[in-house]
């Protein structure tokens, strides 16, 4: 995509035109550019109008169906600003998500010692979207679905960094538990990478260092602290 | 008074305003009562919407019932400052129309059913804009697109279309697609007379 100016890429993304990465890239960058979210935020009104210029009587069983089913399903928590109302507002579900997101970045693949660093500020999250972005637009990027919710791994070797970015994620089975990313070698061993958990369904979290032996990711459900060793079963695997 | 009559959140029913955005506001606050009358202004739309997209009426339908209970689950987080009611519902629907059209249908054979459709398309939406309430409207403003943007639009709302495919489609560039889609959106925004959030 074209990093320089994503801008072009408003009318794409408000038709769902994009590819995994680069919507995942370009909602990163919404997060932080105003006159992307406005433009979007007209066009989607726009668009709308032809959605409803489609609308065809529903099936006579669907509303009771509909119905039921919502009737049976618990609502989302009102709100994810647990923030400042001044937060970077954000279209749509994603930049809310990343500025509630708990990033946690590991350093160091091959030494496995983790220095975990805890993230929080809506400034640090723009920081994430926007290294997000360069990872995603990174010339050598590579995109992975990853069987958690609807999520996918974004990957660039040459910046020796991957993103996990996710939506729909359920969260932890276990309570008290959170995920963790573990980078897998050829030989089989494995690395420990951050934990993280679910907000609002959304999750983003990071590896970063040098990719070229890591051959796949995977992911399990630990201790909030995360492990140095996997004690729980992989739930996720990808391969690179 | 009318006190035999239970409602899911006491008193929020009653509101004044029945218009999509004033019920989604009240669904958000888990009125079940406010969702009923929510279900007849949107389910034509996303149903109508979904199934142009599909293009199979058994899937249409699944989507539809999915993105209907997802409106109910999420609406908590239904900001109107944002957009309307309408755009955020019909966004989730064209969102989860797309994704399945594109897990489910092979992009050879979305490209082998591409041609056909760019051309077929123009007469059904200026056919089923005639019976919508804005139809006039609509239609007036999908003629001040040009041909290649209309075409570009069509390609990506309704067949589900990434913008790559639109330009191997159409034998255009990838930036020449990029740019029809988004200045065609441009036109038929301000054609409608349309505005995005009030976030300001």
């Amino acid at each position: 995509m074209s990093a320089e100016n994503p801008h072009a890429l408003t009318g794409a993304y408000a038709l769902d035109a994009l590819e995994p990465a680069e919507r995942a890239a370009f909602q990163a960058h919404l997060a932080t550019c105003r006159d992307c979210r406005d433009e979007v935020a007209g066009m989607l009104e726009a668009a709308a109008r032809l959605g409803q210029a489609a609308a065809v009587p529903p099936p006579p069983g669907l509303r009771e169906r509909a119905l039921a089913q919502a009737a049976a399903t618990p609502q989302v928590p009102a709100s994810l600003d647990t923030f400042p109302a001044s937060r970077v507002p954000g279209r749509r579900r994603w930049p809310a998500a990343v500025a509630a997101a708990v990033v946690l970045v590991v350093g160091g693949v091959a030494g496995g010692t983790a220095a975990v660093r805890e993230i929080r500020a809506d400034q640090a999250a723009a920081a994430d979207q926007a290294h997000m972005m360069r990872i995603a637009t990174a010339p050598d990027a590579v995109s992975h679905d990853v069987a958690l919710g609807t999520s996918h791994v974004v990957m660039s070797k040459a910046m020796q960094a991957a993103a996990l970015v996710g939506e729909d994620v359920p969260m932890p089975v276990r309570a008290g538990m959170a995920y963790q990313l573990w980078m897998v070698h050829a030989d089989g061993s494995t690395a420990p990478g951050p934990t993280f958990m679910p907000e609002g369904g959304e999750v983003l979290a990071f590896v970063e260092g040098d990719l070229s032996h890591v051959t796949a990711l995977s992911v399990t459900e630990e201790p909030m602290a995360g492990s140095d060793r996997m004690t729980g079963e992989v739930i996720a695997v990808v391969a690179l | 008074m009318d006190r035999d009559h239970l409602r899911a959140v006491p008193g929020a029913s009653d509101a004044p305003g029945t218009s999509p955005d004033a019920l989604l506001a009240l669904v958000g606050r888990g009125d079940a009562a406010a969702f009923e009358r929510l279900y007849p202004l949107v389910a034509g739309p996303v149903y109508g919407l979904a199934l142009r997209v599909v293009r199979n009426p058994a899937l249409a339908e699944e989507v539809s019932q999915e993105v209907l209970v997802e409106v109910w689950r999420q609406a908590p987080r239904f900001d109107r400052t944002r957009g309307s009611a309408m755009a955020w519902v019909l966004t989730m629907a064209h969102r989860r129309a797309v994704d399945r059209v594109r897990r489910e249908v092979s992009q050879s054979q979305r490209a082998a059913r591409a041609a056909a459709l760019a051309s077929d398309d123009r007469d059904v939406v200026a056919e089923q804009a005639e019976r919508s309430l804005d139809a006039a409207r609509v239609r007036q403003a999908l003629g001040r697109l040009t041909a290649p943007q209309r075409e570009a639009i069509e390609l990506a709302f309704f067949a589900g279309y990434t913008h790559q495919e639109v330009s191997g489609v159409l034998g255009v560039p990838l930036g020449t697609a990029k740019t029809r889609i988004r200045d065609g959106l441009i036109r038929l925004r301000d054609a409608l007379g349309v505005e995005g959030g009030a976030e300001r």
